[in-house]
Order: structure tokens, then sequence, then C-alpha cells
């Protein structure tokens, strides 16, 4: 058995109260027990004096692996063999040595989801679009997956209209892209073609096996994509992007969709990205039943994470709910929060201890645990 | 007259004062600045109330596209790279600026009260940059300088399917000597040893714009600076002809900051926190600014907005203070530093007197990308006020 205690912490983060000079017991990976005196009897000892503890961060929609940094534009990331491909698994496509998986643990950060499908890259919005580009995954930062499969994206908008026409596919319309999609469930929802890939995916969506990721900015487009999965019987939604989603608030809540939005520091180009703002976390608060932030990895570098929380928080956010948009509410849209996303006994041990408030930038990451092993200590 | 009360006061130029006065004239500059026990207000001054608040100078990008490609437009609308040819010294920004851009009001929704904003990359010599503040009541109210800089860049150009007039070069090498055979035909117009009724007008208009350059008049703006070699062969060529420049983007600074130390060339880092999306992007490292600072090179840091918006100026100091440098040496790096760099320190960058009243009051240092912005004045206007 395998015993580790951080002892004497300034302050530990949880969901109900910030705890100050408390120690926190890990055995077997997993939090035992946090309590003043915790570190009793055998366990290699942290010395938690002068840190602060938060749960390891989470980034539910990044491209970690997928686009690795400083590397040629080989892209595995969007598939042009057709433009519905919603079979295909993003795990096969990661490359477990992108050193962004470093630089995330070097940052408190120890999940993250991983979507195929296009960034936010600048120059063009996208360089490649796919309607339904792959099934997502969730990995833990030290590079091993925690689910391999996870929900299917499905992409609608102006980039993707735009990439279509420049390359002479089709559809190059909104309605038709709304139809192609609505074909494709409807045939797998009839379960005619048993062998059919494409069918066999979207009937695991259909049924609430895997999430249905709606990628979308506007609320025009975050609205018919909902409208249409949930006439055909998707109830598992999680809205990606999502710069106008508080436009359309009440009709996301009523659904019971979570957003996970951002990143929310990028450039305003184009229609779609027009009320992209800062401010947009604030916007959402008591409007949707939960939202998470992300970095688009690579379109900002996953390190930053935790000061585009901070970020919010200059915009007006409640400094809890800002640490929390970053480790509860993502585990929560993951499906993953009885084992991540707080600190708290039973769940897993992944803890980010930092030099001072997470949200400042004076403070560094001097230690990542990842499932009560230490991935990352700064020396 | 105003007079700002009882805030912190980071003048960048000197040391804060925790507990200060700024006295404003109607003619829109810091009449001065000091201690609430040593500076009083004036009887008639209209006074504002900021104790427990910190005030900091207006914050200055000294490299964006401001007003190039408006906010909520789409690329059609992008007036950055013009392909007409590689060397289009000729082009200046300001004919090109749309002064009703939103980008404007949200950078000073962020502090940012003075801006670079010019042509792109996409030429060797792409045309003139223009400083300008980012509230107005018309363009020409806006304008600091028409004409600041004259934009230049290294790095790969590959506008080859553009139908220009004059091919691109395509290697670095290529690129500096076109660069140096115009510097060397206009220094020779200026030497009087070309027949100028032999040279036609439009090569007139851009030997001459090159000539203010070699004059000292318009700054030699070197962009795409995207790694240690092209740094040096900018040094090189700023050494050549003795020009005033900065060196931007300057991405793997950090590995030859001594040498940039020595050449006293002022650098504009940036923007931190870009996408590393290629191997391109290898030298990329948010550790240079303040591993270049410590050296002594005079570095900014740049937004390059639209690519970071321009309201986050200071979420990316507060990068390079993830990086090494303390909050108010993170402050200089958008205040004093670009406004050295763009040689118009004489006007703003810090809070002393005869400069512009621009002043940005938050709630705590506004570095802390977690402090709030609550009131920004320019000239001395209340421009924003977040109540």
């Amino acid at each position: 058995m395998s015993r580790t205690c951080i002892r004497n912490i300034d302050v530990i983060y949880t969901p109900r109260q910030e705890l100050r000079g408390y120690s926190i017991l890990i055995e077997d990976g997993r939090i035992k027990k946090v309590a003043r005196d915790a570190c009793l009897g055998n366990a290699e000892i942290i010395d938690g004096r002068g840190l602060h503890a938060t749960p390891g961060l989470i980034d539910p929609a990044t491209h970690i692996g997928v686009y690795p940094l400083e590397w040629e534009w080989g892209d595995h990331g969007v598939e042009k063999m057709d433009v519905l491909t919603p079979h295909l698994r993003v795990v096969d496509s990661i490359d477990p040595f992108d050193k962004a998986f470093k630089e995330a643990l070097e940052s408190g950060v120890t999940l993250v989801g991983i979507h195929p499908g296009s960034f936010m890259s600048f120059g063009k919005l996208v360089d490649k679009a796919n309607l339904m580009p792959g099934i997502t995954a969730v990995y833990r930062t030290t590079g091993k997956p925690l689910i391999e499969e996870h929900g299917i994206v499905i992409s609608i908008g102006e980039h993707v209209k735009r990439f279509f026409e420049e390359n002479k596919l089709t559809p190059t319309t909104r309605m038709g892209m709304l139809a192609r999609i609505r074909t494709a469930l409807r045939k797998a929802s009839e379960g005619k073609d048993e062998a059919d890939p494409v069918s066999e995916a979207l009937r695991r969506m259909l049924a609430g096996e895997l999430a249905a990721y709606v990628h979308a900015y506007t609320s025009r487009d975050i609205l018919v994509l909902v409208n249409l999965l949930w006439g055909m019987g998707v109830r598992r939604m999680i809205v990606v992007h999502g710069a106008e989603a508080h436009l359309v608030g009440d009709e996301l809540r009523e659904k019971n969709i979570p957003v996970i939005l951002g990143p929310i520091v990028f450039s305003k180009r184009g229609v779609e990205l027009k009320e992209l703002d800062s401010s947009n976390p604030l916007k959402l608060e008591g409007k949707v039943v939960k939202y998470a932030l992300t970095t688009d990895h690579p379109t900002i570098p996953i390190q930053y994470l935790s000061l585009l929380a901070s970020v919010a928080v200059g915009e007006g956010l409640n400094p809890r709910r800002a640490i929390e948009s970053v480790t509860l509410s993502p585990a929560e849209i993951l499906g993953v929060s009885r084992e991540y996303g707080s600190i708290e006994e039973g769940k897993k041990a992944d803890i980010a201890l930092w030099t001072g408030s997470p949200l400042d930038p004076e403070v560094r990451v001097a230690y990542t645990l990842v499932e009560g092993e230490v991935a990352f200590e700064r020396r | 007259m105003k007079a700002l009360i009882g805030a912190r006061i980071l003048r960048v130029s000197a040391p804060p004062i925790p507990e200060g006065i700024v006295v404003i004239g109607d003619d829109g500059l810091i009449k001065s600045v000091g201690s609430v026990q040593e500076v009083k207000p004036p009887r008639d001054a209209e006074i504002i109330d900021v104790k427990g608040k910190v005030i900091s100078p207006g914050l200055v990008d000294a490299h964006s596209h401001l007003g190039l490609i408006p906010e909520g437009m789409d690329w059609e609308y992008s007036d950055v790279n013009d392909y007409y040819a590689p060397v289009t010294p000729h082009l200046r920004a300001i004919d090109a600026i749309d002064p009703y851009d939103e980008g404007f009001k949200h950078a000073l929704e962020g502090g940012v009260t003075t801006i670079y904003t010019g042509p792109g990359s996409a030429n060797v010599i792409g045309g003139i940059g223009a400083i300008l503040k980012t509230h107005g009541e018309s363009l020409a109210d806006m304008i600091v300088k028409d004409e600041a800089a004259l934009k230049m860049a290294l790095g790969p150009k590959r506008q080859r399917e553009y139908k220009s007039k004059t091919p691109y070069p395509t290697t670095r090498m290529g690129t500096v000597a076109v660069l140096r055979t115009w510097f060397r035909k206009a220094k020779m117009l200026q030497e009087g040893k070309l027949d100028e009724d032999k040279i036609d007008a439009e090569e007139k208009a851009m030997l001459e714009v090159i000539g203010r350059v070699l004059k000292g008049e318009l700054i030699a703006k070197i962009h795409l600076s995207t790694s240690p070699d092209e740094i040096l062969a900018s040094v090189r060529f700023i050494k050549e002809y003795g020009l005033k420049a900065t060196i931007d983007h300057v991405f793997g600074g950090h590995l030859v900051a001594d040498m940039l130390a020595e050449s006293r060339i002022p650098v504009v880092y940036g923007p931190p926190m870009i996408a590393r999306i290629a191997s391109f992007f290898r030298y990329v490292d948010d550790r240079a600014p303040a591993i270049m600072y410590r050296k002594g090179v005079l570095v900014s840091i740049m937004t390059d907005h639209p690519v970071i918006p321009e309201k986050h100026l200071r979420t990316l100091a507060a990068v390079t203070v993830r990086n090494g440098l303390s909050l108010d040496e993170a402050l200089q790096l958008i205040t004093l530093n670009p406004a050295k760099a763009m040689l118009i320190d004489n006007l703003v960058g810090s809070i002393d007197p005869g400069k512009h009243a621009d002043l940005v009051v938050s709630n705590e240092h506004p570095v802390k990308p977690s402090s709030t912005i609550e009131m920004v004045l320019v000239r001395g206007r209340i421009a924003y006020s977040r109540n």
C-alpha cells in the first residue's frame, strides 16, 4: 500500500469552503482523509506549508496530441475521405509524446478532453472541416487514456461552410448541413444497415452511450443543432465554444445542456465570433446548468488554463466559481465527478499544489499529483 | 482641471506612490503628480476620489493591426496585407483605418490608450504604420503620428500565387538583398548620385519614404524575426544603415539576448500565449521577455491584435510575470518601454508632468488578470467608466 501525505497546507479549495492548515492523506491513489491530523502513521510526506491545493485542473475540450506543438503541418484531426465521419476515434490519432502533455502537468492540469476536428487557428478559422470529425477521448496528462470513446463531435457554422465551398465539397448551406446530419441520424435509428460504421457510431449516440458535442459559436447554430438532435432523441448534449451561448441560456437550461466555453481570449474575427469575450463566463452565471472553460489547445496553450480563469475574475466572476470552472464543473460535464474534480475523501488524488493563490500570475505550480503519484515537481 | 486623489500611483518612471494625487490640466496633460502630503489639488479642480484604487499609465501597444481588420468582420474586410508587390513603402495604414472598429472601444476597456497599427508581414517592405489613441472624436482626433514607422518583414514569403508586378523573394538572403537594394538606391538618391528625371513617379515616392527612414524620421519596424538567425540578419541590416529601428516578434531573442542588449535595438516580443502550431514556431518561448529584460534589452510586448485582442495586452503582461518578471517590471513592457521604442516617451508611457493624462484606474495592480479596470482617461477625458 502506498501512502503519501501533504501536510499543513495553507489553503485547500474544496467545493464548499477553503480549509486552512489541513493535511491530505493519499492511499493507493485516492484521497483517504482530509483533516488537520491526517498525516498520522507511515507515509511519504510533502510539506504543504506556503502552498495552496486545488484539484488537478481539467480542460474538457482540447486537441492535445492531435496537433503536436512545434510540429509539421501533419493533420490527424480532420479526415477528408468524407464530410461526415463519426466513427473515427481520436485515440487513434493522439501522439502521447506531444510536449503539451508535459506543459499541462507543469501548470497543474491533470485531465483533458481531446477532440478530433479543427482548432481555431489564426490566419484561417480552420484549415479543414468535417461535419462529424469523430469520437472524443478523455486523457490523463501523464499521456494515458481514461475514457477512449466519450462523445461524437458535430460541427456546423460559417467555417465549415466556407471550407466545403473552397474545396468544392457539399453541403454548402446550413440547410444542407442540417439535412446531411438528419439523414445520417435517421438512417442510424432505422438500423437497417448493421455493418455501416457511421450508423453504428450514431446509434450509440442516440442511445446515450456517447455524448453529442455540439461545436458551434452563434446562437442560431447552437439552437438549430440542439433542436435537431433533441428531436431525434439525443439527450446527452454538450455545447462547445458557444460564443453566443449566453443568448440562448434558457433553451440550454431547459434541456439540461452544459457549455464548454472558449477560449474566452481570442480574436473576434468574423461574424461568428463577434460576441466572444472574456466576460462570457460571467454572462453564463445562473443561465445554464453548468459551464467549464477551455483553452481549445493549441489555440491558447494548455499551460494558460488557470490564466483564463483569472481573466474571467477580472470581468467580475467570483474567484471560487472561476476555480470551479476549471475543476469540478468540467469533471461533471465529462461525467467523471464521482472520481475527479474536487478534493474530497474517496476521490482520485489529482491535486495541484501552488505557491499561492492559483489565480495570481506570480504563483507557480510546485507539485502536480496524478492519482496520487507526483507527476511534476518544480525544482 | 481634474484631480484624482487617494490611489496608489504606479508612475513607472519612478517608484510607486502609496497614496497619491494626479492633477490634470485643461490641456489634457498631467500638471503634477505626488503624494497627498506633497501635492494639494488646485481649488478649482474637479475632484475624483479614487481612494484605495491603483492608477497606472494608459497602456501602450507597439505592434497591432487595430482598425485594419474590424472586429466581427470576416477576412474579406481585412486591409492588412496587400500583395501588390514585395516592396510597397508608399502604402499608408492611416488610409485604411476604420475608426469605428469596435476593437478601439474594447481596447479602452482593457486600459490600452495608445497603439501602433500598421501593415502586415506579407511584403518585404509593407508600408507606413500609424500611432493612434484608442479614443477620440474622429480619426483626426485619435492621431498621435499618422506616419510613424516603416514596416519591413523578413520571414518566409509565400505570396507566389499572387500576381504582383515583381516577384517575391523566397529565401531570407533574397529578402535581405531586396531590402538592401532599395535602401542603397534611396541612399544614392539622397546623395544626388542618381538622375532623378530617370526615376518614375511611383518609384520616387517609394524611395522618398525609405529616405525618411535613412534620416531617422521614420522608425524601421522589422517584423517576423521568428528565429535567432532572422534576428541576427535584422541587427546586421539595422547597423549597416544606422537606422532607428525595432525588431518585432523576436522569437528566439532569449538565445541572442547579450547581442541584442549590446546593439541597444528595442525589441517587441510576441504575442505571448501564441499557438505554437507548426515547426515555424519552435523558437517561441514565453520566458524570452524576462530573459531579455534581465540582460538589459529594451523589451515591449505586443498583442499583434487581432491575433490576441488588444483588450488583453495586460493579460499578456501577466504571461511574462508567470515566466519570471515582477508585476511592476511587466508593467514597463506595456507602458514606458513601448513608448521609448516608438520614440513617443516624451508624450506617453509614464505618469509625469507634461505627458498626456492617459490614466488607468483599477482595483488592483492592472497586470493581475483578476484585477478590474474601472476607469480610463485619455488626454484627461474620461474615455471609459465601468459603472
